[in-house]
């Protein structure tokens, strides 16, 4: 607590603004110099939405937890080299979704096959094969529950090109110009891509749209 | 259609699938395949964004911070590692062969020393050049001349060619004898005073004149055995012998 106030009086928050109030720029600037009380505040800030953001790419949450932790590491020692150019979300961001795409792409190399999914689509990819049950469930836990599953096997199974800014967009709520930038893509690629991650959705979920 | 496509994209794209523009919501009104576009894809969004978003657990900051004590206990060599070695191997092979290339191409040749050198050893030189004929003199060898040659032979080329600038821009030193200067004996080229050359594939030196005395000038020697040696007389014949190391 005490270090808290501490930064808190070195960042000039004074009375009613607190550390909690700072921006993420100006937590960094504090971060660099080693202090983890803005660190704890930048994990307290994003620990959800990257560990969501991951998830939803690698549909393995005991996995994206390690991934998020690795990506606040990062954050933690490479402080000293981050630049204000971009905004602090678009930054962790593209951290995140690089080492997602980077553990989709070493399970691409070991080949993982799933049990359930022995199907490949036309990029490929492993799909699974789960047909949507027709009859009608009782219990409204299990259709929230399955249909819960199946978005996310439904995503899962997109290609990561795609399944990046279907995420950022529709499940994260970024704007078409903060994916670009987290992608390194331009706008009009990224409209592309949501443009056809959707309609590959769509085909897979149309049994609860 | 081309007004479909256009609406479509506009749909697809706003960021509100519930509420749209006044043109397409007029649009939509009258076209059945683009209202029923933007209700699959309103649908759609609200089937992705109502599915329950996963939360880290409530040990994470607990177990980040304890991945954030090993990183720092491993930080002061944590760029030792396995990248770290093939980086470095990768950056000295690249270097290895960027000399070799270099050292090809000539890079390497033109040796900035014979230029500053050569005015004062030439003047060495031209200081035992005999100026008469009547006279013969036993030349005497500057010793700094002879150690030079000893040191490098390719920097005492500069030394005996006493008409020339510098010696070796090329690096063809041994070509450097002109016609008018050299008289053939039996095929075997004389060197006449201030003349020099390198004989095909070794140095031959001549440092200056000496009459009609012969002098040897050991250039190598290996213990007590010259292993190069120039004679430089009237009628003799420069002896060039070749090595190579």
């Amino acid at each position: 607590m005490a270090t808290v106030i501490h930064q808190a009086q070195t960042l000039g928050f004074s009375g009613s603004r607190s550390i909690e109030a700072a921006s993420d720029h100006e937590l960094l600037e504090v971060i660099r110099d080693g202090d983890e009380a803005a660190f704890q505040e930048i994990v307290r800030r994003y620990r959800n939405p990257i560990t969501n953001f991951i998830y939803r790419m690698i549909d393995d949450y005991e996995r994206s937890v390690e991934l998020a932790q690795e990506t606040f590491i990062r954050i933690f020692t490479s402080a000293s080299r981050y630049q204000a150019n971009y905004s602090f979300s678009t930054y962790i961001y593209r951290i995140a979704s690089n080492l997602a795409i980077s553990e989709l792409r070493r399970r691409k190399r070991r080949k993982f096959v799933s049990l359930f999914s022995p199907f490949t689509n036309d990029d490929g990819e492993a799909v699974e094969m789960d047909p949507p049950d027709a009859n009608p469930l009782q219990d409204e836990t299990l259709i929230r529950d399955e249909r819960r599953k199946a978005v996310a096997r439904a995503i899962a199974s997109l290609p990561e090109k795609y399944r990046a800014a279907i995420v950022l967009r529709d499940v994260e709520g970024l704007s078409y110009d903060r994916i670009a930038e987290v992608l390194k893509l331009s706008e009009g690629t990224v409209k592309s891509r949501i443009n056809r991650a959707r309609n590959l959705l769509k085909e897979k979920l149309s049994a609860y749209i | 259609m081309k007004v479909c496509n256009e609406i479509k994209r506009r749909i697809d794209e706003a960021d509100d699938v519930e509420s749209f523009d006044f043109d397409i919501a007029r649009h939509t009104a009258t076209c059945d395949n683009c209202r029923r576009f933007a209700g699959e894809r309103a649908a759609l969004k609200a089937l992705i964004v109502s599915t329950a978003r996963v939360n880290a657990p409530l040990n994470f900051e607990a177990m980040l911070h304890a991945r954030l004590a090993e990183v720092k206990a491993h930080k002061p060599l944590a760029w030792l590692n396995a990248a770290f070695y093939l980086r470095a191997g990768a950056a000295t092979a690249a270097l290895v062969v960027a000399l070799f290339a270099a050292q090809y191409s000539g890079l390497f040749n033109a040796a900035p020393t014979k230029q500053t050198n050569a005015p004062d050893l030439a003047s060495q030189a031209a200081a035992v050049a005999p100026t008469t004929n009547s006279q013969p003199q036993l030349p005497e060898v500057p010793s700094a001349v002879v150690s030079t040659v000893n040191d490098s032979a390719r920097a005492a080329a500069a030394t005996a060619h006493l008409e020339s600038t510098a010696i070796a821009d090329n690096g063809v030193a041994g070509r450097r004898l002109r016609p008018a200067n050299t008289r053939r004996n039996a095929g075997v080229p004389l060197v006449t005073a201030g003349e020099a050359g390198m004989g095909d594939g070794g140095a031959i030196f001549i440092p200056g004149r000496n009459g009609e005395h012969d002098v040897t000038v050991p250039t190598v020697s290996v213990g007590a055995q010259s292993l190069i040696y120039v004679n430089s007389g009237r009628q003799q014949p420069a002896r060039a012998v070749s090595v190579s190391f």
